[in-house]
């Protein structure tokens, strides 16, 4: 320590501060301390380990798995190509696919109107806390709306057939592909407006004025600039849309009661009675359904890095 | 008659006179500046121009042609913004060439004239590079060039610098106002700045609620302010309020001042009268238009060294020169300053 | 100016087809909710379903785990989002690697992971609502973790921790008594997105066997005519409610974070 008038100071190394009467921190409460601050995130990834990793490791492992031996196998993944499965996997993606296209491309031009579209401020405020409510809206309740409303006996199918249309007449259902499709649509429809609605948002008005500074016509700043940019937010948005039709359960099980042929159906009937009598299958199936959607995700988060460069200065 | 003219401009929004009988007339290759605080109707009249507003009362002409009812796109403008709007998705080659493809010309000549503004701007690295991954000062530029890629005829600058640092700002301003000047592009210019619009413009037209206070050259408006608000917002003004003795003499605050012009009110009325800190000095003796005074403040800015000093009511901002062999004077010292007669100006 | 009236038209248009599209099931299924007696708009289709004991017995069972998922939810993400915040900003990629594992892993997929390793011992824990709960949780967690993130990262904790422990306060005092009070936006968003997605929960109720407000309107379905859109109605107040009060509280945010729920 630096006598008292004494014009030189020292600074102390750490093993001589215990010396100097200072408390050092020793080795051990050094360590003491590291782990106390990961000691609070432990509860989290605990849980997070518990049910989210462990389910799909273990779906994983199942699916490479004989159920009998329990020996490394691929026979559960080329079991996957079963007609019936083939066939539930194709409905799946082309009713994902189907709406994610519709949805998007409808999604898209309700957000355009709400932002570059200059509606008033209030309806775009309506369509945003609308399309929150209704995105959650889906499930038993959705279905039984449809029902009510393009159902045999719904409110605009007896409207449609006092005008003359028989929808049902003329081979409509509710309760097949297209039923299913349009039902989707209900939470597909507002999960396109509140995901683009910010790349939307992000669409500079310069550009426009620019564009038009310099004898752009508005299909030309559509050609050239507006779509160009809004492509990759537009695409990611569209595969976001595709994976949440496909992980869809509830809506098409309560519509449908598991009839129509999804992934997610069979793997629910996997569930309540071991119908394909085949573990290694079910997980073959699951672990299938986890893949295409970790795909989509995956596409989605590298679009969406992409045009937050351009979107978001 | 000009190349630009602005008639009578009027705009209303809802209740608010944004801009209010505007007349301007600008000749071709003229570069004018519109100058004034946020919310005085100088970008709204510059989008009049542009026509991304619309004028509720009035006409403008450019190049004799009426372009009112003419959309933006057909009225041969380059318009700079101040947030650069380069397309973020195309190369500085590809946003200079933007109008170029619109117009329909040959990928030949699109090449040829961008590399030759590319030249003008002496950024021709930059050819490949896209927005992000420009600087400001740089993204500035290839905007200024996309604008005169095209050959406008009237060149609009909406406070193009303010988004840039103070060092590069008086780079860029320099190089605009030489390649406006080589181009011999007629140029509007808009910007808070004074010193931006009185080291560029061959006219400023000063702006205040949407009203033109003034319409002259930079010597003009800051060496004979017309009103107040010019004297105060062109440079630094000392107001002073004076009653009338005679024809050129005014009394302020019991002191005698001569000026040089013929006063514009009869004996006894009150005027406001304005003097500019440069043009008053620290006299030695007694004299005419000598009045004492105390020194309040003293500020050394570097280059000019500015005194307040108290008279009477009045206190005067006095900006000398620095003077190595010079002291300047202390807080509390009694001085005299000199108020020369050609130096007072009647502003209201 | 800026937009012409052509295209002001366009937008009308489109947003009016749009708005067509989602209004029209709701009034259908209200409309439809109101035909129980014979030729007379009534509400006896919703007395009916009020005067079930399944039904408040359900919606009751739906309304704990609800409760259970919000507070297991909020006592799992607060701390951990404070502290990756204040101290772990390393941790951050990992957390929004977990917060997406709910999207890779479906509802469906995750009962049925779920019950593969829960359903024997030593880990048995399908008896026990503690795994609906789980699985609620792990559902709600990149909605709940995202609001209160958020939440976070608008206030500057650091100062406000250094501020309170300068002053003598426990890292738990510093949590529960100066960041939690700054963040009940984020928490009430959070809580009621999450009460929003556990009461309109089918998946995860059904495979897992529990009697579950939706599963119960489901179970209506196959013997009654018109109270499931009753129940509809019903369902779709709560969840409109529920998402209204987030709205009203300010979480107006028009992204993808106020989307949780069965599908």
């Amino acid at each position: 320590m630096a006598a008292a008038g004494s014009s030189s100071v020292r600074l102390l190394m750490p093993s001589e501060l215990n010396a100097n009467g200072i408390d050092a921190p020793t080795t051990a409460s050094r360590l003491w301390g590291v782990v106390k601050t990961w000691l609070v995130v432990v509860p989290f990834f605990l849980f997070a380990f518990m049910f989210l990793v462990l389910p799909a490791l273990s779906i994983t492992v199942g699916s490479f798995s004989d159920n009998d031996t329990g020996a490394f196998t691929l026979a559960n993944i080329i079991e996957l190509r079963r007609p019936s499965i083939v066939s539930a996997y194709s409905v799946s993606v082309r009713i994902s696919v189907v709406t994610a296209l519709l949805g998007g491309v409808f999604g898209f031009l309700m957000a355009w109107a709400v932002s570059l579209g200059q509606l008033p401020r209030w309806v775009r405020s309506a369509l945003l806390t609308f399309s929150g409510v209704a995105s959650n809206f889906a499930g038993v309740p959705l279905a039984f709306a449809f029902v009510a409303t393009i159902g045999r006996l719904g409110a605009v199918t007896v409207l449609l057939k006092a005008l003359g249309v028989d929808l049902y007449g003329a081979g409509f259902s509710l309760y097949t592909f297209i039923g299913l499709c349009l039902t989707y649509l209900y939470f597909q429809l507002p999960l396109m407006i509140l995901v683009i609605t910010p790349s939307l948002d992000g669409m500079k008005t310069q550009w426009r004025e620019a564009c038009q500074s310099l004898g752009g016509s508005t299909w030309q700043f559509w050609r050239f600039i507006a779509l160009p940019i809004l492509t990759p937010p537009l695409l990611g948005a569209m595969v976001l849309l595709f994976g949440n039709a496909f992980g869809a359960y509830a809506t098409a099980y309560a519509l449908t009661s598991g009839q129509i042929n999804l992934v997610t159906m069979v793997i629910g009937q996997q569930i309540s009675g071991d119908a394909l009598h085949n573990p290694g299958l079910g997980n073959a199936l699951a672990l299938g359904m986890v893949v295409i959607m970790v795909i989509s995700v995956a596409i989605y988060t590298l679009l969406s890095r992409r045009s937050a460069r351009w979107l978001n200065r | 008659m000009g190349y630009l003219e602005l008639h009578n401009i009027q705009k209303i929004f809802g209740t608010t006179v944004a801009v209010d009988n505007f007349n301007l007339d600008v000749a071709r290759g003229e570069f004018v500046s519109f100058l004034g605080a946020s919310g005085c109707g100088k970008t709204t009249t510059l989008r009049m121009i542009a026509g991304f507003e619309t004028p509720s009362h009035g006409a403008i002409v450019i190049d004799g042609a009426n372009v009112l009812g003419k959309p933006p796109a057909k009225r041969k403008i380059g318009m700079v913004f101040q947030s650069y709007a380069l397309f973020p998705h195309m190369s500085a080659a590809d946003n200079i060439g933007f109008g170029l493809k619109i117009a329909g010309k040959s990928t030949a000549e699109i090449k040829q004239r961008v590399g030759e503004m590319l030249e003008l701007i002496q950024l021709p690295q930059l050819a490949g590079r896209y927005p992000h991954q420009m600087s400001g000062g740089q993204q500035q530029r290839v905007a200024l060039a996309r604008a005169l890629a095209t050959q406008p005829t009237v060149l609009l600058l909406d406070e193009p610098l303010s988004a840039l640092d103070a060092k590069i700002r008086v780079e860029l301003r320099e190089d605009i106002r030489a390649i406006q000047k080589r181009l011999g592009i007629t140029a509007i210019y808009v910007t808070h700045d004074q010193e931006e619009a009185l080291s560029l413009s061959d006219r400023i037209v000063v702006m205040n609620h949407g009203k033109v206070e003034q319409i002259g050259t930079p010597f003009e408006i800051y060496n004979f302010p017309a009103t107040q608000f010019v004297a105060s917002f062109v440079g630094t003004a000392n107001l002073m309020n004076a009653t009338v003795v005679d024809a050129r003499m005014v009394e302020v605050d019991g002191h005698r001042l001569g000026t040089h012009n013929v006063l514009p009110a009869g004996p006894g009325a009150k005027l406001r009268l304005t003097v500019r800190p440069e043009t008053l000095t620290l006299a030695d003796a007694e004299g005419p238009n000598v009045v004492p005074g105390e020194v309040q403040t003293v500020t050394f800015l570097g280059s000019v060294v500015r005194s307040r000093v108290k008279i009477g009511t009045h206190t005067l901002d006095i900006d000398a020169l620095n003077n190595p062999q010079h002291v300047p004077p202390s807080p509390g010292d009694r001085v005299r300053v000199h108020v020369p007669a050609a130096a007072l100006l009647v502003i209201g | 100016m800026g937009i012409q009236k052509s295209t002001r038209w366009i937008a009308w248009l489109w947003l009016v087809l749009g708005a067509m599209y989602f209004v029209v099931p709701l009034i259908a299924t209200a409309e439809f909710s109101l035909r129980a007696k014979k030729g007379v708009y009534s509400l006896l289709a919703y007395q009916n379903v009020f005067a079930q004991s399944k039904f408040y017995e359900s919606f009751g069972f739906s309304l704990q785990m609800a409760a259970l998922t919000i507070i297991v939810g909020m006592v799992l993400v607060l701390p951990t989002a404070y502290w990756v915040n204040l101290k772990l900003p390393q941790l951050r990629p990992v957390i929004e690697f977990v917060t997406l594992l709910p999207f890779v892993v479906p509802a469906v997929v995750l009962a049925y992971g779920l019950i593969k390793i829960y359903s024997r011992p030593p880990l048995l824990l399908t008896p026990s609502p503690a795994l609906l709960v789980a699985g609620y949780v792990a559902l709600a967690l990149p909605y709940l973790y995202r609001s209160i993130d958020a939440g976070l990262r608008a206030i500057d904790i650091k100062t406000l921790t250094e501020a309170a422990q300068s002053l003598g306060a426990s890292p738990a005092n510093v949590l529960f008594r100066v960041i939690a009070p700054n963040l009940r936006v984020a928490l009430l968003s959070g809580a009621f997105l999450t009460f929003a997605t556990v009461i309109g929960e089918y998946t995860l109720a059904s495979l897992l066997v529990w009697p579950a407000f939706a599963p119960y309107i489901n179970l209506v379905n196959s013997s009654k005519v018109y109270e499931p859109s009753a129940l509809a109605v019903i369902s779709f107040l709560l969840t409109w409610g529920s998402i209204g009060l987030i709205q009203a509280l300010g979480g107006r945010r028009s992204d993808s974070s106020q989307l949780a729920g069965t599908r």
